[in-house]
């Protein structure tokens, strides 16, 4: 069992931004979460490992493969939902499945048609007349209905009301039992991340904070409440983050690091981020 | 590449209505005229509109992102673009010659008129192709006016220069000349094309 994702030390420069030195490793079997704020890097992260844009430097392997345009069969294994449906809009489902059945020679079109009942998409209607979550579940019909080993998802489950997206995570969740397959996904929606994801990477300003096991990073950090002047008795290396109101402070702090007789909760992945982005001062 | 034809006849579906009631009311106008040149000029245009517009659905719904994470490799999605303008023409022509020959034009210049229309068309679409893979839809027919008014402009001037340019050409003539300049860029333009297109980012 080697690794679905392999990302050396990568880094893409555009004017404004850099994504910088960036390593990630998604063992086969796993769901890996990608968090971070509007421009962080998330999507150019996955356009980077889909070579729709080109790396200045590092190395990224794919199911173990060097992922480019003309390496066709690794192609057929990897499934890709965007942040937008790209099916051309004039087209229906029904239009949709005939056209990939023929650009893959893995296309199962009875799974396909079973996604669609299942999501209720007509097979008649336009695509341009689909609500946002419907264009989104018949992108994910379409990634889940080929020989996909490696599920990447840009934004997959935003636009989706939380019914239909328990229902896609209990989907991904299922695509992960065969241990051969793995899902990258990047999400706003931090609670969803936190419910199916075993990684969790994150990233700020073009650089990776963290990338770790979900429960080691539950585990790793804890919040401390109490007045401002306890908070300051703290080692200022395992304090990420202060957030101060007229009550008193809150610190996410490593957890290992805090002396007994402070008041801790535990940490969610959304306070692990807030506090890194938002609180932590010394470390942006 | 079937799979890419079929997407882009399927996206312009829609418009080929607007298309087909143009070329009705205009082979109404050719037959009661009798004269169906102006209808072959036409459909040449339209069979250029074809596929420009096939581009331009694509652009809208950024379909080249997802279409590059399918099995289908750069140059493949670009040839195909070049298979619809040839399609496209043909069956414009197609079109054109049935009409002609129904009105009781002569069968051999008509074929050789359609041939003419077909090669000029595929000129005209070798030329802009690679600029809107480069530049987008929206400045590639920019830039076909900007030729268009160019070219009309030089054709005035050198007429009022007075200069005595006129040659005799016989259709056929101008067929074969069309034709082969059509064979001579395919290539060429397929190829800068193809190299615009794996460069590209997205």
């Amino acid at each position: 069992m080697g690794n679905a994702l392999e990302i050396k030390d990568v880094t893409k420069r555009y004017p404004g931004f850099t994504l910088g030195h960036l390593n990630l490793e998604l063992p086969s079997g796993c769901i890996m979460g990608l968090i971070g704020e509007n421009g962080a890097g998330k999507s150019t992260t996955i356009k980077l490992i889909l070579d729709l844009v080109r790396k200045d430097s590092g190395q990224i392997r794919v199911l173990g493969e060097q992922y480019t345009a003309e390496n066709l069969k690794l192609k057929e294994e990897v499934g890709v939902v965007m942040d937008e449906c790209n099916f051309p809009e004039c087209m229906n489902a029904g239009e949709v499945g005939r056209m990939l059945k023929g650009c893959y020679r893995t296309w199962d079109a009875e799974k396909f048609a079973v996604f669609c009942r299942q999501f209720g998409l007509s097979e008649h209607k336009c695509i341009k007349d689909y609500s946002r979550g419907m264009k989104t579940k018949l992108s994910i019909a379409a990634a889940l209905s080929h020989g996909s080993r490696l599920l990447i998802l840009d934004e997959a489950t935003s636009g989706l009301d939380p019914v239909v997206r328990d229902e896609i995570l209990d989907i991904f969740l299922d695509f992960i039992q065969d241990e051969n397959n793995s899902v990258l996904i990047s999400s706003h929606i931090l609670s969803d991340l936190e419910k199916i994801c075993d990684y969790i990477a994150f990233l700020h300003q073009g650089r990776l904070v963290f990338c770790d096991e979900k429960s080691a990073l539950l585990e790793k950090y804890v919040i401390v409440k109490g007045s401002q002047q306890e908070l300051s008795c703290l080692s200022p290396e395992a304090v990420k983050g202060i957030r101060t109101s007229s009550f008193g402070a809150e610190a996410l702090v490593l957890k290992d690091s805090v002396p007994g007789g402070y008041v801790t909760d535990p940490a969610s992945i959304e306070d692990i981020m807030l506090y890194h982005v938002k609180y932590g001062g010394k470390r942006s | 590449m079937k799979s890419l034809i079929y997407k882009d006849l399927v996206n312009l579906k829609q418009q080929s209505r607007v298309f087909l009631l143009i070329i009705v009311l205009w082979t109404v106008m050719a037959v009661l005229e009798k004269n169906t040149t102006f209808i072959g000029g036409l459909l040449a245009v339209f069979g250029l509109l074809i596929t420009m517009t096939a581009y331009a659905y694509d652009e809208r719904a950024g379909w080249d992102k997802y279409a590059l994470t399918m099995p289908v490799g750069r140059r493949t999605l670009v040839v195909s673009k070049y298979v619809l303008a040839v399609l496209a023409l043909a069956v414009s022509m197609v079109f054109y010659v049935a009409i002609s020959t129904a009105v009781g034009a002569d069968l051999r210049e008509t074929l050789l008129t359609a041939a003419f229309f077909i090669a000029v068309g595929l000129i005209t679409s070798e030329v802009i192709l690679p600029v809107i893979i480069r530049f987008g839809t929206e400045k590639g027919r920019f830039f076909l006016i900007t030729l268009i008014l160019l070219l009309t402009f030089l054709a005035l001037l050198i007429g009022q220069s007075g200069a005595d340019i006129s040659i005799e050409i016989t259709v056929e003539q101008a067929a074969l000349a069309a034709l082969a300049l059509c064979a001579v860029l395919l290539p060429v333009s397929i190829a800068v094309s193809i190299r615009i297109y794996t460069r590209k980012e997205f």
